[in-house]
């Protein structure tokens, strides 16, 4: 008997699942798929300071407060991006300072500076790829924090205060006693089998699919779905992030971020199942057409590929996307008459930990527990102290660039994976070399971070994320997946195609230019000598319908 | 200084090397420029002729069946297009050319790094470097293995420590479990992995410094040593290696390995780019200056001169340098997206050094095409992506057409993956295609300097 | 917030998150690397991996791609960077023209103004002599002994003096280099005697100045930038059309910053100028001259600066002329184009590396049973003279620009 089982294996969810470990739950986390590969895996990973919605001043308050709180449990993964707007005109001078004195009451607290107005010369010098034209520009920080490192540190850190995390299983019936909630069913999607497990406390935290699950015990959740598609392009091609407004006014951005660029966002509201969305060919044209006026060269940049995502926005009707609240709301649903289940809507990423607070606050008032919220203070795994990447890679006789990067998703825990070199020297070896990311750590990261697919990897490692998108590391990873998990070798083959396929998702909407290039020799290594287009057919992913 | 060579060949990937290489042994003077290492470099080494029909899951069982079909289905392959007689398709004449194409390397390539073995009469099943098996033709004398497929073979996969290209036992796996899928032999497989560092260390180790580790006396010893153990240990008939068994020397090391331990020793076909196809791309390179031709690396042809119809002017440039060639005929070997004689914006797909007209695998214009059209929701099918069916169309002559199919010049000529209207990768017919239409692409360029055509 | 005060602040805060802001030339340098596949053929190539391994030297796609790409605040990755010898062997083989060399020198700069601490110390020495003389080379300190120390290897070489001409104007400027002025003067010598004996009308600099290259290598941009500068003042003194030079590195390099700055002078090496400018018969007939005093078997060591840098056709007009030369017979070496070793600044810091690079040319040579290894530029030349002195290999190595003079110089007496 659990007291809590959290749906959904999110920023949210997963923060919640850590929360109320750590007030001593007995907390079961279940994922349909992998940690953080829906919603969150597709967004910037900003942890705004909420000024886009300054209209909210509550939420930019908020916002602002958590960003203070993650810089101190997970500075290890987190990164400043520091923001140049440029000024083309009075109209927008104007609302620049609006922008500006709002931004300035909180930067104190957020240990940022005021916002910074610039002349063309200095905007220029700090970012020459701006068009020229400017009049002025304002500077301000922001911090990103990467978000797939935050879900799995959550999830982690909830399991060592006792919390079950299960992914790959979905939730396929939840179960009423007395219009209470009793237990949930969900399926095994690794084992193929139905389980079944009793609680008193449901915590649907699924984003765009919380209607869904909320069906499944017969009551409602109203979200407002809306698609936000980037384009993501190779190589820091800016200095600097750069805000600039869109063909229809609305506000975008290219933020320099690890070792892309990420150009977004779209916003189209959406009724499409979020599984089938890909970005399509006026999203991408949107992105670069808005862009280009600010920055001139950013079509010749290349794209690696585009990625899209869903925002389940509060339910508001007949405004604009951008006028939606950014706010987030938990929905008791005993006011249906169903008690125990509680759902989640809106909310952003850097809210994830300050929403789980909240709703962790209704289950112990609920289940009557005395415990204080801790998540604020506590860090996450590996955050605890600076480490020396220059004498580690000295140590381990590793280079110091695979260090410098473990570090970025590891802080101190990098030593735990450079220990495994010890015991097989030939871990050493770099398998993806775009990133690099080393043998040693892909077998760590099957070891003690529960992926199951080359794509879970992925998030974890930011293995094939670079250019060449996994050309030259799809089967050296398969092979290492396979020894690890003992894999069928029909699903090993099927494991590249279904990587690669993944992959292909976000190259195909842009393709031109280099990515045409970069296809014909995934084609000649994986069809042509491989023989995989003959020998590993993988069943049709929900995107690759219709063909 | 202005060059005047009778033939410039403009590319150097098998496709050029061959057709500047027949050219040269007729006594012209062939000046071949290139940037780029070649695409042969870019290949497994292995040569396939054709392995499949586009769209169909059983692969041929020898190329010459696959070229009666094709000419058959698709008059506008290169292979259908080389067979054209009077305004009909002879598929004789086709096979004619492969042959006479595949005689003709064999020979050239029978005492080079590369030698080849195979013959048109069937298509080898050959074991690649992640277990499965794909259709080719003909390999290089270190990759051929009689008796695999045997019942009582016993093949041993040898990976070695540190090198992250070939994993022996979930290769060796791989391939037992086809083999059990299809009920044949062989029905025992084993993997071993061995210490085998050219460099004092067991990480990070590339194929090539494997290679090269293998070409020195010492490198031979060891390794020779070690598998000698493993085989007599575990009674292997077979020794299945990554392809990393020498640059200059493989094809004699894997002789001396096979008579050493009495196994046969072979190498994998491995990913692109290979060994093999390292030793493939300088064994042509070689055969192309020891017959005379002058070959001219880093120089990027950028722009052409044409007075009425006839190609009088190539202008190419250097890192530093600009330089000027009055050829008397030209051929066109610049390759498709890889090698960036054909380039994809997002709205068509077009010919940058001349300007020639690009075609879709249909035939219709590719200047307005968007690539994306022309691909499919899954990277991995039977019928592969259109967009690399992409390409120039050519005449009968293989010279480059306009839109009314008129040659753009007569004494400009194409070859290789650069021509329209098939897919490498999905008929497993790249090198093929190239060495035919290279081959043809040079008795062309000689008919046109030394007679007229 | 000042404006001043404000754009302080934000380079501050760029400098603290180890951003160095790029400017446009350093973009374009990124983003050709953008069109890197990431197939790693330049890995089969690299001269360096060959020799050390791919531990060692990650190699040229590790660059292009690893460490470019990676965010500045990554940029440490000094171990690597500074062991690349710029050959460009990588940039030649690409199927999209990466260019990687110049990846390197952007990085290193990157490192150079981020993390001082991670150059090697013997590059700083190169960049505090190229501030105080403008020069590689640290000059004589007495000339009297500069000018008997030319006048000895000359006379060894059978190469007849002329004086120089300086503060004259001509049409054409011999540029030397800076190997040529401070240490390899016989290269200087004879190119001058060349010139002289072609009737061609020559001025040298009033003094030598560098052209900047080992400064770009090392690290150190801005100083580069002003010797770039310094020089094309200097050369702008002379009036000179032309410019002749007898070093590969300075071949390549002069050509680029002649043609950033605008200036119009044409840049050539020697070969270049002697074949493009100078009449055949004329050259042909100062070698007749000297037939029959003379036999040699030569094999030909082509200078990465010259045919991956400058243009493949040079080493091709190499082979008309030394085919010219009456007694001499060519043997080809198997390695005739591979980097010697000496090149990016390597052997300042990592001998050893540069040393196991040469190892393979040293053993093609061998191979060649010629007696002596001819090549355009005196940074191969005394590379592989170390080298085949150090493995006891009895093959003499000449500057081309020395190995033509003297034949020159034969048929004169």
């Amino acid at each position: 008997m659990f007291d809590v089982v959290v749906i959904g294996g999110g920023s949210t969810g997963t923060a919640v699942a850590r929360d109320c470990a750590m007030r001593g739950l007995k907390t079961l986390l279940i994922e349909r798929d992998d940690i953080a590969s829906a919603t969150v895996g597709t967004c910037a990973g900003m942890i705004s300071s909420g000024l886009k919605y300054m209209d909210e001043p509550e939420i930019v308050d908020l916002c602002s407060q958590e960003v203070v709180y993650f810089n101190k449990i997970a500075r290890h993964i987190i990164m400043k991006n520091p923001i140049l707007t440029p000024i083309f005109g009075m109209s927008d001078l104007s609302s620049g300072g609006n922008f500006a004195e709002e931004y300035s009451k909180r930067a104190a607290k957020r240990q940022v500076p005021p916002v910074l107005f610039l002349t063309p010369e200095d905007s220029l010098k700090i970012e020459p790829m701006l068009n020229p034209d400017l009049i002025a520009s304002l500077y301000f920080e922001e911090y990103f924090i990467n978000p797939f490192r935050l879900c799995i540190l959550q999830a982690q850190d909830a399991s060592v205060h006792g919390a079950e995390i299960r992914t790959y299983c979905e939730v396929v019936d939840i179960r009423l006693s007395n219009n209470e909630v009793k237990s949930v069913v969900f399926y095994d999607r690794v084992s193929g089998k139905k389980e079944e497990v009793s609680t008193r406390i449901i915590v649907n935290a699924t984003g765009p699919w919380a209607e869904r699950i909320a069906g499944l015990a017969g009551t409602n959740v109203e979200l407002r779905l809306n698609k936000g598609a980037h384009v993501i392009l190779d190589r820091r091609v800016v200095n600097v992030g750069v805000i600039a407004k869109a063909v229809d006014g609305r506000m975008i951005y290219l933020f320099p971020h690890e070792s892309t660029v990420l150009l977004g966002t779209t916003a189209i509201d959406t009724w499409e199942d979020p599984d089938t969305l890909v970005t399509s060919h006026d999203e991408i044209e949107y992105l670069l057409k808005s862009m280009e006026w600010v920055v001139p060269s950013i079509r010749k940049a290349r794209i690696i590929r585009t990625m899209e995502g869903v925002r389940p926005l509060i339910a508001e009707w007949k405004i604009p996307e951008g006028e939606v609240t950014r706010g987030y709301k938990i929905i008791d649903h005993s006011d249906e008459g169903v008690s125990g289940l509680l759902s989640f809507t809106g909310g952003k990423l850097v809210m994830c930990r300050r929403m789980a607070e909240d709703v962790t606050d209704v289950i112990c008032k609920k289940l009557d527990i005395q415990a204080t919220c801790e998540t604020h203070i506590r860090p996450l795994p590996g955050n605890d102290s600076d480490i020396d990447v220059v004498s580690l890679a000295k140590e381990y006789k590793v280079s110091q660039h695979v260090v410098e990067r473990m570090r970025t998703r590891r802080g101190t825990k990098t030593r735990d994976v450079l220990e495994l070199v010890r015991d097989h020297p030939e871990w050493r070896t770099t398998i993806c070399v775009c990133e690099p990311v080393i043998e040693a750590e892909i077998r760590y990261s099957i070891r003690n971070e529960y992926p199951r697919t080359i794509n879970d990897l992925r998030r974890r490692l930011r293995v094939g994320t670079g250019p060449c998108q996994g050309t030259n590391c799809t089967y050296k990873i398969a092979a290492i997946l396979s020894e690890e998990l003992n894999l069928g070798i029909a699903e090993t083959l099927i494991e590249m195609t279904r990587f690669l396929s993944e992959r292909w998702k976000g190259k195909r909407p842009p393709f031109r230019g280099d990515l045409l290039a970069q296809e014909e020799l995934v084609q000649a290594i994986y069809s042509c000598v491989g023989n995989l287009d003959r020998e590993a057919i993988h069943e049709p992913n929900p995107w690759e319908e219709g063909l | 200084m202005d060059l005047e060579p009778d033939v410039l060949v403009i590319g150097g990937g098998m496709a050029g090397l061959v057709a500047g290489t027949v050219a040269a042994q007729d006594g012209l003077d062939v000046l071949l420029i290139r940037r780029g290492q070649g695409s042969t470099a870019m290949s497994s080494g292995a040569i396939d002729i054709c392995g499949y029909m586009r769209g169909a899951t059983v692969h041929f069982e020898s190329p010459i069946e696959a070229i009666q079909t094709i000419t058959r289905v698709h008059p506008l392959h290169p292979y259908s297009i080389i067979a054209y007689d009077e305004g009909g398709i002879v598929p004789e004449k086709s096979i004619k050319y492969i042959k006479d194409a595949t005689n003709w390397l064999k020979k050239q390539l029978a005492r080079s790094i590369a030698a080849i073995e195979g013959d048109l009469s069937r298509n080898l099943m050959q074991l690649t470097q992640i277990g499965t098996t794909k259709p080719t033709c003909f390999v290089q004398g270190s990759m051929v293995h009689p008796g695999l497929y045997d019942n009582d073979s016993r093949p041993l996969f040898v990976g070695i420590r540190g090198h992250s290209d070939f994993n022996a036992a979930i290769t060796a796996n791989t391939f037992l479990q086809y083999r059990m899928d299809i009920d044949m032999a062989p029905r025992i497989v084993l993997n071993e992995m061995i210490d085998l560092s050219p460099h004092g260390r067991h990480h990070n180790i590339a194929s090539i410094e494997i290679a090269r580790f293998l070409d020195t006396e010492e490198g031979l010893e060891k390794i020779t040593s070690i598998l000698k153990n493993e085989v007599k240990r575990t009674g292997a008939t077979h020794v299945v290696l990554p392809a990393v068994l020498g640059i200059e020397r493989a094809i004699d090391n894997a002789k001396h390995l096979s008579k050493e331990t009495q196994a046969t020793v072979f190498e994998t076909l491995a990913f692109p780019p290979s060994v093999p196809g390292l030793r493939l791309q300088m064994a042509l390179d070689r055969i192309f200056q020891a017959s005379g031709g002058t070959l001219i690396l880093g120089h990027k042809a950028v722009s052409g001169v044409f007075k009425g119809e006839t190609l009088v002017e190539v202008k190419a440039s250097g890192p530093k340098r600009k330089i000027s060639i009055r050829p008397k005929a030209a051929v066109l070997a610049t390759g498709k997206f890889i090698s960036e004689g054909l380039l994809g914006s997002q709205k068509g797909v077009r010919e940058p050094l001349f300007g020639l007209v690009t075609v879709t695998g249909e035939f219709y214009d590719a200047s307005e095409e968007y690539p994306r059209r022309h691909t499919r929701p899954i990277p991995f099918t039977n019928r592969g992506h259109d967009i690399f069916q992409f390409g120039v169309p050519v005449d009968e002559n293989l010279r480059p057409v306009d839109y009314n199919g008129r040659a753009k010049a007569e004494n400009l000529f194409a070859a290789g993956a650069i021509i329209a209207g098939y897919d490498f990768s999905s008929e497993k017919s790249g090198l093929g295609v190239a060495l035919t239409t290279g081959y043809v692409a040079g008795e062309k360029v000689i008919r046109n300097i030394r007679s007229d055509i | 917030m000042s404006e001043e005060e404000a754009y302080e602040f934000v380079m501050n805060t760029l400098r603290k998150e180890a951003i160095v802001p790029l400017d446009h030339e350093e973009i374009d340098i990124v983003r050709s690397i953008e069109k890197c596949m990431n197939c790693g053929s330049c890995i089969n190539l690299c001269p360096v991996v060959a020799a050390v391994g791919m531990d060692t030297f990650s190699g040229p796609r590790s660059i292009a791609i690893e460490l470019s790409r990676s965010t500045p605040e990554f940029w440490t990755s000094a171990n690597m960077i500074f062991l690349c010898t710029g050959c460009g062997t990588c940039r030649e083989n690409c199927p999209h023209d990466v260019d990687i060399p110049m990846i390197v020198n952007l990085l290193r700069w990157v490192i150079y103004k981020q993390r001082p601490e991670l150059i090697p110390k013997q590059l700083l020495e190169v960049q505090n002599r190229l501030e105080k003389h403008s020069l590689a080379f640290e000059p004589w300190e007495d000339i009297e002994d500069k000018n008997e120390s030319r006048d000895v290897r000359i006379e060894q070489l059978g190469i007849p003096f002329v004086k120089d001409r300086k503060g004259v104007k001509a049409e054409v400027l011999f540029y030397p280099g800076c190997q040529a002025e401070e240490r390899a003067q016989e290269v200087r010598e004879a190119a001058k005697y060349i010139l002289v004996r072609l009737e061609v009308d020559y001025c040298l600099l009033s003094e030598m100045s560098c052209c900047g290259l080992p400064a770009r290598l090392s690290g150190a941009k801005e100083l580069a930038r002003d010797l770039e500068k310094k020089l094309i003042s200097k050369i702008k003194e002379t009036g000179a059309k032309k410019i002749v030079t007898t070093c590969a590195g300075c071949t390549s390099s002069l050509s680029e910053i002649i043609e950033n700055s605008g200036v119009n002078v044409k840049v050539y090496h020697i070969i270049e100028y002697l074949m493009e400018e100078v009449d055949e018969a004329k050259l042909k007939l100062l070698f007749e001259r000297g037939r029959g005093t003379s036999e040699s078997t030569i094999t030909i060591h082509d200078p990465c600066h010259l045919i991956r840098h400058t243009s493949r056709m040079i080493m091709y007009y190499a082979s008309i002329i030394l085919r010219m030369i009456p007694g001499v017979s060519i043997k080809p070496s198997s390695a005739f184009d591979s980097c010697c070793g000496g090149g990016g600044m390597v052997g300042y810091h990592s001998p050893h590396v540069a040393s196991r690079v040469t190892e393979v040319n040293v053993k093609a040579i061998e191979r060649t049973g010629a007696e002596r290894v001819v090549t355009p530029c005196p940074l191969c030349t005394t590379q592989l003279e170390n080298e085949l002195f150090r493995s006891n290999v009895v093959v003499d190595v000449d500057d081309f620009t020395v190995f033509i003079a003297q034949q020159i110089a034969r048929g004169e007496r």
